[in-house]
């Protein structure tokens, strides 16, 4: 045929290539149509048996979430609403539970019916589909588990139900029975249109709406007591919805248990109030330990029952762990102590000596622009020998629609009476529209002057001219009490 | 520096925890065939570990940058092969031009790379990483198939002295030592888990 | 070169006396991964040999086309084509097969098996002849393993299942060295499940083999001596 070597070479290359090309192109083309076609309506199968015959609708934008529960990863792969009628009635879930270096449990699980958040321990599920049972030998314990449990028999609100053999694949599975539930309560009652977030311990101490930021600058703090040995590793300035600040720490300490072994707790608290009476809000433990009846006693003493001081209280059944405990929040509590500073020394920084409340009565006025008041001075001993003032004080003015709005906050001024400066200023109660602040800001670090009344237009020209009037109302009653 | 940290973890277990022919069962005809010379067991290894680098290198971008946005995901088996024989032949030209004795010694066993499952099994496994991750894999592999050839070589040597009922001589004791091999090798598992480290 | 085999001896050799896995001791990388489970077993057998035996056919077609210097290129092209047809197949039609047998499937391509054939039988031989030594491959090649993962699965894990993957298959699941599930008898031995008991598990077949066929051949020379001498014998007389 074709003489030339290479033109045959490649000439029956190509055709080859070519041929092939045409074989797997249309192949793909007749599979792809054949897969739209014959789509399947049933779920996967593991999801299917957990009820034969329902029809299961994937929820979409479920994206993977994973929490920590009880030292479990969980992770919730899957999930799927049970229509009936075309209402949802129940989810079925699909699970991971598992730790590093250990064997996976996986399994699907189903919720029907309503389920309260406050009646959670009694939420049952109706099935229980085992795909992959952790410690091989010991498939069989979680199997007979799961069985228990979708009967009734065995409960998957603690490990009591848990038997020898293959025991920590039987608690993974355990948590996360547990986790499908909290997301089913959560979702079943429409709270959940998305998946659901696993709250940070902070989040979990003082609810949703807050910030929290780590200190960069703090560094660990450690201890040794003759009860365990601790260390603080974190400190977070937390800020409240209402602007209160407090602060939280996040600390391990580890000990000895009877039986020689070092158990080792982390928890996350919260710490508020002044130096004379440092509260404790509240706690989350982020590693726990089996026997935690520390828990009483913490919440013993952030209900203010119990006193940290109080050695006999920290008799609750598990004497070593609350020891440990105790003697890890009197260390972050003893932090908190040294690094407490008031709102006001905050606000003079390292010039604050002293602060107290002054006799004083309030002052009320009115301009064209507010009413305002100033309800409380504190004089501020500054370490030039000099005295500040702050005030607490609260303006009100009306907004366009007619509506009260109300501004509170604390200023502190210095100087003398020819050179009154406002030091700095601090929120207790703020409006939506606040381009005001950056008028404060301007006054406090003298780029703007009170004077100034064309300064006022900064788009929420309302509410900077009821700040100004206020300012100004501070200024007249300070540069008085100068010369009084 | 993390970064880093993880990506030498990520080839020590692909080296050593998830071997590839002790775990992942690529690579075993050539591991069987290997003898007991050490040397031409080292050289293969070498080319072996030459070509999945560059095999490896080439075909993520190509999967990714031109397969997957072309919507061509079904031809990757036919792109890699031909991606990895050419490689081979090249591979092959190289070595004769370097060297000639290393060439002779490999004699059979360089074209057999195209059909190594180790290679390709690497690259289609790279398919679902990322980059870096790949890019471990495919160290990693090479040097655990070095690794386990080397091993293998040596123990091979000891093995000609010895007494062995005659059914077992040749494949069936090789066999049963890869098999001890592998024991050992699972006693491994577990050290680095990748998942803490966020690679999986 | 001895003459041609007949059709039916082309077809049954490689399905004992030139077994792929137990004689040729070729295409082992599957063998040991895809055994610990009989069905998935049976499965890339099944796969496989669909591989072979277009492949073979193919290339048996095309063998006085194709230039002696491009051969091994056009030949790996053609297994590819015929792999990547059979990933588009099972995909669709065995999904559960597929992704039980993962990455395997796809290095069929790289199968010492199907390379072998296409080029020391298919590039030679007519299509009919290439068609039946690809089945019989193919057949000698899934039994081989299937005969490993029978013993892997029933050691390994103790029961043997069915309909996993192939799932219009009933799922039963049977007790052999190991109770229904759910119970705690068991004397299956993990060990087969890993990647260790494949090897053993093969080397131990392939002594047994090696032995049948040492005893066979010890006979055999046994036999030929004592014809020696009774013809020796005779031939005094």
């Amino acid at each position: 045929m074709i003489k030339n070597i290479y033109l045959r070479c490649a000439l029956v290359l190509s055709c080859i290539c070519v041929g092939s090309a045409v074989l797997i192109g249309g192949l793909h083309t007749a599979t792809d149509y054949y897969k739209e076609t014959h789509k399947s309506t049933e779920a996967p199968a593991e999801i299917q048996s957990l009820k034969p015959g329902a029809t299961f609708e994937e929820v979409a934008d479920f994206s993977p979430i994973s929490s920590t529960e009880s030292s479990t990863k969980v992770t919730i792969t899957a999930v799927y609403a049970l229509k009936e009628g075309g209402q949802t009635t129940g989810y079925a879930y699909k699970l991971n539970c598992s730790k590093p270096v250990k064997t996976d449990v996986e399994f699907t699980v189903l919720f029907e019916g309503p389920a309260q958040a406050a009646n959670i321990n009694a939420v049952k599920p109706s099935n229980i589909n085992i795909m992959v049972g952790g410690d091989s030998g010991y498939d069989g314990n979680i199997i007979k588990l799961a069985d228990g449990i979708v009967e009734g028999s065995a409960t998957a609100n603690d490990y009591s139900s848990v038997v020898s053999g293959g025991t920590k694949s039987q608690k993974f599975f355990i948590d996360g029975v547990q986790a499908a539930r909290k997301d089913y309560v959560a979702r079943i009652n429409g709270q959940t249109g998305g998946p659901t977030v696993e709250k940070t311990p902070i989040e979990k101490i003082y609810g949703d709406l807050y910030k929290s930021n780590v200190e960069d600058e703090f560094t660990a703090i450690k201890g040794d007591t003759t009860h365990c040995s601790y260390e603080i590793t974190n400190r977070y300035t937390v800020t409240l919805t209402d602007s209160t600040v407090t602060k939280a720490y996040a600390g391990t300490t580890s000990f000895q248990d009877p039986e020689g072994e070092t158990d080792v707790v982390k928890i996350v608290a919260a710490f508020s109030g002044d130096k004379a009476s440092v509260k404790l809000d509240g706690y989350s433990v982020t590693k726990d330990i089996s026997w935690n009846d520390y828990k009483s006693y913490l919440d013993g003493v952030s209900k203010g029952t119990t006193s940290l001081e109080d050695e006999n209280a920290v008799h609750t059944g598990s004497t070593l762990s609350t020891n440990a405990i105790r003697d890890l929040i009197i260390g972050m509590r003893a932090d908190y102590i040294a690094n407490y500073k008031t709102v006001l020394e905050e606000m003079y920084g390292t010039s604050y000596v002293s602060e107290s409340v002054d006799e004083y009565a309030a002052v009320k006025g009115d301009t064209s622009h507010c009413s305002y008041e100033l309800t409380k001075r504190y004089s501020v001993e500054l370490s030039d020998g000099t005295t500040g003032k702050a005030y607490e004080a609260t303006t009100s003015f009306k907004d366009p629609e007619g509506e009260t709005d109300v501004i509170k906050l604390i200023a502190a001024w210095s100087g003398d009476a020819a050179n009154a400066k406002l030091v700095g200023y601090k929120l207790t109660k703020n409006i939506s529209w606040d381009d005001y602040k950056g008028y404060i800001s301007n006054v406090a670090s003298g780029t703007t002057s009170l004077e100034d009344e064309s300064a006022v237009h900064t788009g929420s020209t309302l509410s900077t001219n009821a700040i100004r009037d206020l300012l100004l109302a501070m200024r007249t009653d300070y540069i008085a009490s100068k010369n009084a | 520096m993390q970064y880093i940290v993880s990506f030498i973890l990520a080839i020590v277990s692909y080296m050593v925890i998830d071997n590839v022919i002790l775990s992942r069962y690529f690579g075993i005809c050539s591991f069987i065939g290997v003898g007991n010379k050490i040397k031409s067991a080292l050289g293969m290894g070498l080319a072996v570990t030459a070509v999945t680098l560059i095999a490896a290198l080439v075909c993520w971008p190509l999967y990714n940058f031109i397969l997957v946005p072309a919507n061509m995901e079904y031809m990757e088996t036919i792109v890699f092969i031909l991606v990895i024989a050419s490689l081979v032949q090249m591979v092959g030209f190289f070595i004769k031009k370097k060297s000639i004795s290393l060439y002779k010694t490999l004699g059979i066993y360089l074209p057999l790379i195209t059909t190594n499952c180790a290679v390709l099994g690497v690259v289609e496994n790279n398919m679902a990483y990322d980059f870096g991750r790949s890019m471990a894999n495919a160290l990693g592999t090479s040097l655990g198939f070095i690794l386990v050839i080397f091993l293998f070589a040596c123990i091979r040597i000891r093995l000609e002295g010895s007494n062995l009922p005659k059914a077992f001589k040749g494949v069936p004791i090789a066999l049963i030592v890869a098999g001890l091999m592998a024991i050992v090798f699972m006693g491994l598992g577990g050290i680095v888990d990748l998942g803490s480290w966020g690679l999986i | 070169m001895d003459q041609k085999p007949s059709k039916l001896r082309v077809f049954l050799d490689p399905l004992f006396k030139a077994n792929p896995l137990f004689v040729m001791v070729l295409g082992t990388c599957p063998a040991l991964a895809v055994t610990t489970s009989f069905e998935s077993a049976i499965g890339m057998g099944i796969l496989f040999t669909f591989v072979i035996f277009f492949s073979n056919l193919i290339i048996s077609l095309l063998r006085k086309i194709i230039p002696d210097e491009i051969r091994t290129p056009c030949y790996i092209v053609v297994i590819a084509t015929f792999v990547t047809v059979v990933k588009l197949l099972s995909s669709t039609f065995l999904p559960e097969l597929y992704s039980s047998l993962g990455v395997f499937v796809s290095l069929l391509v790289v199968n010492c098996i199907v390379l072998g054939r296409a080029e020391a039988f298919a590039s030679q031989n007519t299509v009919v002849d290439s068609m039946l030594d690809g089945l019989g491959n193919g057949v000698g090649y899934t039994w081989a393993i299937a005969a490993i993962a029978l013993v892997r699965e029933v050691l390994g894990a103790g029961t043997l299942t069915f309909g996993k993957v192939f799932t219009f298959i009933p799922k039963v699941t049977l007790p052999i060295l190991s109770g229904y599930t759910g119970s705690d008898f068991s004397l299956a031995m993990p060990l087969f499940k890993s990647s260790a008991g494949g090897f053993l598990v093969l080397g131990f077949a392939l002594a047994i083999i090696a032995a049948i066929n040492n005893y066979k051949d010890k006979k055999a020379k046994e036999k030929a001596r004592a014809e020696r001498a009774a013809a020796a014998k005779g031939g005094n007389n």
